[in-house]
């Protein structure tokens, strides 16, 4: 993974022969000319220990007191297309993690480096077979986007590409989830800050040692006045510590923490949600002074700003930093 | 002798610094390149490197050495407010930032030399390493002339970089000719730039100077103060100063042979030096001039504005025909005149005036009397000016044209000198050294002369005078004789560009801000300018014609007392009587002369004049009975008698009715 050669025009070129017509790469990728389809929802949850959803303030940092955050994890990808066959698109993605620790209050990159993968996206049936063997046998992976939901024939393209783009995702989460468990599987006591939702592994939630923070907010985690009180935390509060159940994953323990005033912003601004495993607060005789402790450490990410990036209210500076690395290494990724 | 060999650094591995980077913007050309490195790389103005090129050329992988000549640093901050926002503008709470943002050291380098020279291409995007003892040699060109078969390198400093030390050598060819020649310093005063720069070069020429090159020796004029009059006096050295003569093989000691030379004072019994405490009196001597010596060059202290083409030419009548030969002339009754000092001349003239204003005559031999007049008048005038450096007697005491010594220091005094007088100096010393060195009859093969303050004799502009005209003869022609500048000045814009522009070497101590905002430093990056203008005491940035860009180094502050300090230590002796002044320098050839055997001079039969003659004669004569050899100059004293008074004649009284009468 990341140390074969990357895909080259030409070779795609070769590959292609006359069957497929070849696209050019420039414009914005996939990530950023297809709009989002994500639907915005609440749910309420169990709350861990507050009998009713509050705010409760949080201490601020000691100076003096070394960092809470030892390293931070995030990932990056990049689709474009690069062939139509018919109207069947072939997209090419590619995608990158790395975790940056923090060494003397700078960041440097942890482990191996930075891992990164790319694929040619394609539903194969769809394609002549000799076209996936010449694409195959560039050296660049060939991942099936066939879906059994959505037949090709029926299929508008730009729902393949939608597929693609999610296939696409789901490589980048899986070089940041291995990442994280290269991180617990590691010797030390240092935490990791992962951009976004813990990961499904056993070995992460156990290690007690990474930490989400989810910066968007599709799914609020609140309903009525539960949510009423999220939106109006203040700056350097955090709400109840609820529990966030999927079918995917244990249980994990998350609260709201307010990094910044939102003023005159929308009330999402400046306001993230914290995932932690949840022994790391039930182990806890006080789970309350635990959360307070954890939200110390977030909002003290909050510096220095992460600007000129538009999400600079909830991204953490180690996360822009682990994305200006993917970007300076991988050449131009999209988020 | 230090070691430039691939060996002494050869224990050590090639310390990785950065990487070459450039972008469309800015690019990388064949002679410069941008490079980033780590926060804590000990890269500075200055500092040489090396890049491994990438791509093997003919079979070869390119090496390019450069210098870095400037440098900046800056973070991911898009404007300084985010950085403001971040700690909501206390500045307490950055320090309690967990992160330091990522923070970038991009530095620019001029190529120095690629290696191969040919193709010459941009540099490559390769790593860069800091530049080894190996490096240096061969990133400065120094590889050519310090191998064993041919060395010419004459140390200048040591460049120092990521805790290496480096020496750094000047091509003896291009220092002290034929190939190039001249060396010229420019610095502020009172940081002991430029003297010491000097004294310690010198010291570095006297110790490597290849024997195959022949004798060297120098000529030093002191200019101001006391700066030049303690060469041979050794100084306290620290530590890190003498492991650099150490490092440089270059004894850490004073001038083993150093003659001053200074005029007398007006009066003209002590001499106009500063170094005239009698514990440093054995190897001062007086520079004194015959009459003859100063006419030579009686243009030096003429106007050229002033002196027409028939004054010329009575000048050179005089010169010719009157004085140091028998003269005599119908009009002035065919007396005998054989004039041999200013005295002599005034009194010439006089005779001249007179007999022709007796005679009711307007002209003498083609000239007019007002020509002869003015003629007087202006000559005359150089013995006020030049007091102290005229002799009485016609005869000269000087420099010893003819028999200059290997490795010998000559410093001519002329600090105390009115300006004229030191123009007459410089302008007859150096028409005398050229003279010899022409006919290789000097008793050296190579002369460094040392001038500072030479804004002042070789200005930019100013009137054309004969001082000027000569340093830029030496500038331009004195490397094929052998005759070598080190000039010096605070202000390099000043001096003539022919002055300047000559000289192959030029240093530069830590300059005044002003001068640099001149034209002639638009060549030097703003970085280095603004090193230039904060550099410590005994640095120095050093272009040489083997170094393609400027180079830092540092030097010892010279084995030698500085002039403070020697005046300090040696304070000038209290103004002696004329009896202790001669009895002084006499027994600089009779040690056991005492007063009283020469008291018989000083009872008062004869005059300051007289005294001082035999004293001259004696010492240029150096009798080996110096006392009998003084006394016998006074004439033969007629003892004395009691004369016996004519009786007085009485007066006649007073007639009567004298009206007179009171």
């Amino acid at each position: 993974m990341g140390h074969r050669h990357q895909l080259t025009a030409r070779a795609l070129r070769e590959a292609l022969g006359g069957v497929a017509r070849a696209v050019g790469s420039s414009g914005a990728s996939l990530e950023v000319v297809l709009p989002a389809q994500e639907a915005a929802h609440t749910r309420a949850s169990a709350l861990l220990h507050d009998a009713t959803m509050r705010a409760h303030a949080v201490a601020p940092s000691t100076p003096g007191v070394g960092a809470g955050f030892g390293a931070f994890l995030d990932g990056v990808q990049e689709s474009r297309v690069v062939a139509y066959v018919g109207t069947i698109p072939i997209v090419h993605g590619r995608v990158g993690a790395v975790v940056r620790a923090r060494v003397d209050r700078r960041l440097v990159t942890w482990g191996d480096g930075a891992r990164t993968d790319d694929a040619l996206y394609l539903p194969v049936a769809a394609v002549p077979a000799h076209l996936v063997d010449a694409l195959v046998a560039t050296g660049c992976p060939v991942i099936d986007t066939d879906d059994d939901a959505l037949p090709v024939e029926e299929a508008h393209p730009r729902q393949l590409l939608r597929r693609a783009v999610h296939l696409v995702q789901r490589g980048r989460e899986a070089l940041e989830h291995a990442l994280a468990e290269a991180w617990s599987a590691a010797p030390g006591d240092a935490t990791l800050y992962i951009d976004g939702g813990l990961p499904p592994s056993a070995g992460v939630l156990r290690s007690g040692r990474v930490i989400g923070v989810i910066k968007s907010h599709h799914t609020l985690y609140a309903v009525g006045p539960a949510l009423a009180t999220v939106m109006s935390l203040g700056a350097g509060e955090r709400s109840s510590v609820f529990v966030v159940e999927t079918r995917w994953r244990e249980p994990v323990a998350s609260w709201y923490v307010r990094l910044r005033a939102p003023g005159h912003h929308d009330p999402l601004w400046g306001l993230v949600r914290v995932e932690c495993p949840l022994p790391l607060l039930t182990g806890q005789a006080d789970p309350d002074a635990a959360a307070d402790r954890l939200s110390t450490n977030v909002i003290a990410e909050a510096s220095p700003l992460s600007l000129p990036d538009a999400r600079w209210d909830t991204m953490a500076y180690g996360i822009r930093d682990c994305e200006v690395y993917l970007r300076a290494t991988l050449g131009r990724l999209a988020t | 002798m230090s070691d430039t060999s691939p060996a002494s650094s050869a224990v050590l591995p090639p310390r990785l610094l950065g990487r070459v980077v450039a972008t469309e913007r800015r690019p990388n050309t064949p002679h410069e390149f941008h490079f980033w490195t780590a926060l804590d790389s000990p890269v500075g103005i200055g500092t040489i490197v090396r890049v491994e090129g990438t791509h093997a050329i003919e079979g070869r992988l390119p090496q390019i050495y450069g210098v870095v000549t400037d440098g900046m640093s800056y973070s991911d901050l898009a404007t300084p407010l985010h950085d403001v926002i971040s700690f909501d503008a206390d500045p307490a709470r950055a320090v309690e930032s967990p992160t330091e943002r990522a923070e970038i050291r991009l530095y620019t380098a001029a190529v120095l030399r690629h290696v191969p020279d040919e193709p010459l291409q941009p540099v490559p995007m390769g790593r860069v390493f800091l530049g080894d003892d190996q490096d240096v040699s061969v990133a400065l060109r120094m590889d050519a002339y310090l191998r064993d078969e041919a060395r010419t390198g004459i140390p200048v400093g040591i460049y120092r970089a990521g805790g290496m030390e480096s020496p750094i050598y000047l091509d003896a060819d291009f220092l002290l000719g034929p190939e190039a020649a001249h060396l010229n310093i420019t610095g502020v005063s009172g940081l002991a730039t430029k003297t010491s720069a000097v004294e310690w070069l010198l010291a570095s020429i006297f110790a490597h100077f290849p024997a195959s090159k022949g004798s060297v020796a120098a000529v030093c004029f002191n200019v101001k103060g006391p700066d030049l009059c303690f060469l041979d006096q050794p100084a306290a050295l620290e530590e890190q100063d003498r492991r650099i003569y150490e490092r440089l093989d270059i004894p850490a000691k004073p001038f083993p042979r150093v003659q001053y030379y200074a005029p007398y004072k007006a009066r003209g019994f002590t001499l106009n030096t500063l170094r005239s405490n009698p514990a440093l009196q054995h190897n001062v001597s007086p520079l004194t001039w015959g009459l003859r010596e100063v006419m030579q060059f009686a243009e030096v202290l003429l106007t050229k504005d002033d002196i027409d083409a028939k004054a010329d030419a009575l000048i050179d009548f005089v010169g010719s025909r009157v004085v140091d030969v028998p003269f005599s002339d119908a009009l002035l009754g065919n007396r005998q005149y054989t004039v041999r000092s200013f005295a002599d001349l005034d009194t010439f003239f006089r005779d001249l005036i007179d007999a022709m204003e007796g005679a009711n005559r307007e002209q003498w031999r083609t000239h007019h009397v007002a020509t002869i007049r003015k003629v007087r008048n202006r000559l005359v005038n150089i013995a006020t000016r030049c007091e102290g450096l005229v002799t009485n007697d016609g005869q000269s005491s000087d420099l010893p044209f003819g028999s200059f010594e290997d490795r010998a220091v000559y410093v001519i005094d002329v600090a105390n000198l009115e300006e004229d007088a030191q123009d007459l100096i410089f302008a007859r010393v150096v028409s005398k050294l050229r003279e010899f060195l022409e006919r290789r009859t000097l008793g050296v093969d190579h002369l460094v002369v040392f001038v500072d303050e030479l804004n002042k004799y070789a200005p930019t502009d100013g009137p054309e005078t004969y001082v000027r005209k000569m340093l830029l003869d030496i500038a331009e022609r004195g490397r094929y004789l052998g005759l070598v500048l080190f000039s010096a000045q605070q202000f390099r814009s000043q001096v003539h560009r022919r002055v300047v522009g000559n000289s192959g070497t030029a240093i530069y101590g830590r300059m005044d801000p002003d001068e640099l905002a001149t034209p002639g430093y638009s060549g030097i990056g703003a970085s280095t300018k603004i090193k230039l203008a904060t550099l410590a005491k005994g640095q120095l940035m050093v272009r040489h014609p083997h170094f393609a860009q400027p180079i830092f180094v540092r030097f010892p502050r010279p084995a030698v007392l500085s002039g403070r300090e020697g005046a300090e230590r040696f304070p000038q002796g209290a103004e002696p009587t004329l009896q202790e002044a001669v009895l002084r320098q006499l027994r600089g050839l009779d040690p056991h002369l005492t007063m009283a055997s020469i008291a018989i001079a000083f009872e008062g039969v004869y005059g300051e004049d007289e005294i001082l003659r035999a004293r001259d004669r004696t010492l240029r004569e150096r009798p080996t009975d110096v006392k009998a050899y003084f006394l016998s100059q006074f004439r033969s004293v007629v003892a004395s008698r009691s004369a016996t008074p004519t009786p007085a004649r009485q007066l006649r009284p007073t007639p009567l009715g004298d009206p007179y009468a009171t």
